[in-house]
């Protein structure tokens, strides 16, 4: 019917721009990562600077890494292959021009913001509000993009990479505005419109499918298109592919909340969390297996292909890593793994041996054919840097698992008079920096291996044409889609007989589906109907149940000065090393004090729990040193104790306060909701007469004096309230009986 | 493979797609994951399986072993406090302990820094009994920075340190830092 053919040509200089841009920031995220590896092995390495010091950078190293580096690969992916796959040139150059140069730009935006010290504090959604909107409006034109070029496509059906694709432009599109919901107070300072365990619910049902949908449905959907085309081999099961695609689309969204076990989430949540992670095992494996069993019969080809040597490792690593997950997720395994470097080993694997060998492998496979140069300037190089790489990235986690376990027996261990055998912290600290030193050394390796490749990819480019040759593609256009008619029913079915086994046979082989692939619009609905009911099931009990988040009486919102003295903590990136979390663990209250309950943090928006204790945890700081000590530890942390590797923070001491602010963020906070009641009109007035009142404190104990200003003060008045709301009373000097339980005193 | 072969329909670009059968391992796994998760939330809904749960018992069993090591510990007292600082080898442990721990704050001489002196006579928190003296270590003072050692020390420790810390008093060292608290006039 057709005889038309259509002629065109696809984009790929867009596809050299991501290419290009992945390699830069691919190098960019790890020199940081580098530079913060180092800081934990010798403080000094912080220079003693704000925009150098680890709390403001690891936030740097995380965004470039997920979002410059995987995220301008996942781009360079979905626009090489989806062209390719829908026989169709993308929907619009200026949408595509506009998806690069905007992602560039927030980019950019990033890297002077956060060293800067303006964050949200949520773990890889630290960009503040302008930013984010920015993040959304690239998306959308992105999703505008390609949904516009599979409307315009040559090819009936999608193919399973594109369906991975449409997961992850829907999904992260969701993840993102719900979780960054902000109230601005100013322009680059917002509040979590949540509070406590309701952001902290939200930011890991974000961050845990940020990992989901950002980090592995792009990287599966850029697998099945680059791993079969560089293999020359088949795609090993259709079936596979539509049975692991949808349990892990729908089962991925509930596991969010095996990063809170043992923390103030209801317990409900943090089940649902552990046994949705155990389920998702076989559907992330699915992806293995498929991408594995394709290489049969070009195992041969894997012996020399540094292509494919990427992409079985790869392979492998995610393998490991999902397997490791659902480990992880059991509350008892996580009860010793959670804050320790065994999560930081688990995330590498992933990101080092999942995301950059895979984008590796692809950048390997595609630059000759981007450049046109036939092929890769030397091979030799190329699987130097595989050898170099792995051996890298084998020395980080073996550090990281080796560090990650023996810190946490430490902080379990107990004595057999039932006392903690480390009472110390940082004699926990002390026993893992050898670790911190082959992690570096490691992660040193794997950069050298990227910037091989970086190389090797450069030397390739410069052997390209004077001009790239516009190669014509021909596809007939698709006529209006004409379902091929069911068959007639027989005699046989009319009398009802067959009729079922006619029915399971259509679902078995999967004929629904391969009806869906003709219809994107309809397998985006239910995608999308995949995601939001899962996370509905969690979502709205969370908000919605009273009972999730007992109140607490005594718990009263923070003092002007004390959401002041907040701000900087959040801003300093306090939370990347330090938890506000005590787990019901006896091993956790006996060294930080009683276990934190939800109720305590209605007003903390946003919530503090951090994720990993590099330091010890403070949620029970307030009160335990006097304000001269935070003083001198701040100033230099190793004049109180020479084992610290805290960084300095020695400019909280001179730098101002700027009171003029104080009025407008208490009324953002009075705005979420948080009862100031008449405080909200003299915020300005409370926080200086706190904080003369704390310099007094200061001078009175024979500290530095005119502190009254500066922003040390403030932070002492947040620190020094830190879980002091629910203290139970304190024995009194005059009240003998207050040990008599413990020690036996009978008087 | 012909039999797991979909024919020309299903190719993309050059990518064929076969339609192998999946693993049955696989298959089988992904039912025992699931089995385990309804077991398993099954019998967390029990009484007494839930996370803060095991918490009490791991209380209550360490009360049960503080309770029989303070019987036979014997009382904290005056008297047998002071026998402690009147031996000198045991003061020279205890020193050794206090510069370790305690001179952070108090200074290695006990003349005081970010805390207050302890070889004047004047006392913050208690009378400067070695009873008072020995309930500020081992509780603390959360509201006035002074932390609880009996959380971190062996309850011998904060004896034979409160002991010590009672023959400082009146010391009057060197470059003490200026009274804090009240005075008391004479210790017995």
């Amino acid at each position: 019917m057709e005889s038309r053919l259509d002629r065109f040509t696809y984009d790929d200089a867009i596809v050299r721009k991501f290419v290009t841009a992945t390699i830069v920031w691919g190098v960019v995220a790890m020199l940081a990562g580098l530079l913060l590896a180092t800081q934990l092995a010798v403080p000094q390495m912080n220079l003693g600077l704000p925009f150098t010091s680890f709390g403001r950078l690891r936030p740097l190293h995380t965004n470039a890494a997920i979002f410059a580096f995987a995220g301008n690969a996942i781009f360079s992916a979905v626009y090489y292959s989806s062209q390719r796959l829908l026989k169709a040139r993308m929907f619009s150059d200026r949408l595509s021009a506009f998806h690069f140069w905007g992602w560039q730009a927030i980019i950019v935006a990033a890297a002077v913001t956060l060293p800067l010290g303006f964050t949200q504090a949520k773990e890889y959604a630290e960009l503040e509000w302008p930013i984010d909107i920015a993040i959304a409006v690239v998306w959308i034109a992105f999703a505008v993009n390609f949904f516009g070029t599979i409307a315009k496509r040559r090819e009936r059906h999608l193919y399973v990479a594109l369906w991975f694709y449409i997961a992850s432009i829907v999904t992260v599109a969701v993840l993102h505005v719900f979780n960054s919901m902000a109230l601005p107070a100013g322009w680059l300072k917002s509040y979590s419109v949540y509070a406590g365990v309701q952001d902290a619910f939200m930011q890991w049902w974000y961050g845990h499918n940020a990992v989901a949908f950002f980090l592995t449905t792009p990287f599966l959907g850029l697998m099945y298109y680059f791993l079969p085309k560089a293999a020359e081999r088949p795609v090993y099961s259709y079936k596979l592919s539509i049975l692991h695609f949808w349990s892990l689309v729908f089962i991925y969204i509930w596991a969010g909340p095996h990063h809170l076990h043992y923390t103030a989430l209801p317990e409900w949540a943090s089940t649902l969390g552990m046994i949705f992670s155990v389920m998702l095992w076989m559907p992330s494996w699915g992806g293995m297996i498929n991408g594995l069993l394709t290489l049969r019969g070009a195992w041969g080809k894997v012996a020399t292909d540094p292509v494919l040597k990427f992409f079985v490792v790869g392979i492998t690593f995610y393998g490991m890593s999902t397997f490791e997950g659902p480990l992880l997720s059991i509350k008892s395994v996580n009860a010793l793994a959670h804050y320790t470097d065994w999560i930081i080993a688990h995330v590498h694997s992933g990101a080092l041996g999942w995301n950059g060998f895979m984008t590796f492998g692809m950048l390997y496979w595609l630059t000759p054919r981007l450049f046109q140069t036939s092929k890769l300037w030397s091979q030799r190089l190329a699987a130097a840097h595989f050898w170099v790489g792995t051996v890298g990235m084998l020395l980080y986690i073996v550090a990281m698992y080796t560090s990650g376990v023996t810190q946490g027996l430490m902080w379990l261990a107990f004595d057999k008079t039932g006392r903690l055998s480390y009472p110390d912290f940082v004699e926990t600290v002390v026993r893992i920096i050898p670790m911190y030193w082959v992690r570096a050394v490691g992660g040193a390796l794997y950069l050298t291996g990227v910037l091989m490749g970086s190389f090797n990819i450069f030397m390739t480019w410069r052997s390209r044409p004077k001009t790239y040759e516009e190669i014509i593609v021909e596809a007939a256009p698709l006529g209006p889609d004409n379902l091929p008619k069911r068959a007639e029913p027989t005699a046989l079915e009319k009398a009802g007989v067959h009729v079922f086994g006619r029915k399971i046979d259509y679902f078995t082989e999967a004929n629904w589906h391969r009806l869906w692939e003709r219809k994107p619009f309809k397998f985006t609905v239910w995608v999308t109907i995949a995601v939001l009911v899962a996370s509905g099931f969690e979502v709205l009990p969370t908000f919605l149940i009273r009972s999730n988040v007992p109140s607490i009486a005594s718990v009263k919102p923070y003092t002007p000065l004390e959401l002041m003295g907040r701000d900087i903590y959040i801003a300093e990136g306090c939370y990347n090393c330090h938890s506000q979390m005590v787990r019901p663990l006896r091993a956790e209250t006996e060294r930080y004090g009683e276990y934190s309950k939800a109720g305590e943090f209605v007003y903390d928006h946003p919530f503090q729990w951090g994720s990993r204790r590099i330091g010890p945890d403070l949620a029970r700081l307030g009160g335990k040193y006097p304000h001269l000590w935070h003083v001198r530890h701040m100033e230099n942390p190793r004049d109180i104790n020479p084992q610290s590797i805290m960084p300095t923070y020695a400019w909280l001491l001179s730098d101002d306060i700027d009171f003029s602010v104080v009025q407008q963020r208490v009324d953002a906070m009075a705005m979420l909701g948080v009862p100031y009641g008449d405080a909200v009109l003299t915020a300005e007035k409370t926080a200086r007469e706190q904080a003369s009142l704390i310099a007094r404190e200061i001078e009175e104990q024979r500290g530095p004096a005119g502190l009254g200003g500066k922003q040390i003060v403030a932070l002492i008045a947040y620190m020094q309230r830190l879980g002091v709301d629910i203290r139970t009373p304190v024995a009194e000097p005059s009240s003998p009986t207050a040990n008599a339980n413990k020690q036996g005193a009978s008087k | 493979m012909s039999s797991t072969s979909h024919g020309d329909d299903h190719v993309y670009d050059g990518i064929r797609e076969l339609d192998n059968p999946m693993p049955t391992w696989w298959v089988a796994l992904w039912f025992v994951t699931i089995a385990f998760s309804y077991f398993y939330v099954v019998h967390m809904g029990e009484d007494g399986s839930g996370v803060l749960d095991a918490y009490k018992v791991a209380v209550n069993e360490q009360a049960a072993r503080d309770a029989a090591a303070a019987l036979a510990l014997g009382d904290v007292s005056e008297s047998s406090l002071a026998v402690l600082g009147k031996d000198p080898a045991t003061m020279t442990q205890a020193r050794a302990k206090f510069v370790s721990t305690c001179s952070v704050c108090h200074g290695e001489r006990g003349e005081g820094g970010i805390g207050p002196n302890l070889t004047d006579r004047y006392w913050k928190n208690c009378e400067g009994d070695l009873v008072g003296i020995h309930r500020t270590i081992d509780l603390g003072v959360p509201t006035r920075g002074m932390p609880a050692w009996g959380k971190q020390l062996d309850p011998i420790e904060v004896r034979k340190l409160a002991a010590y810390v009672g023959t400082l008093a009146g010391t009057n060292a060197e470059g003490g830092k200026a009274p804090e608290g009240h005075e008391v006039a004479v210790r017995k």
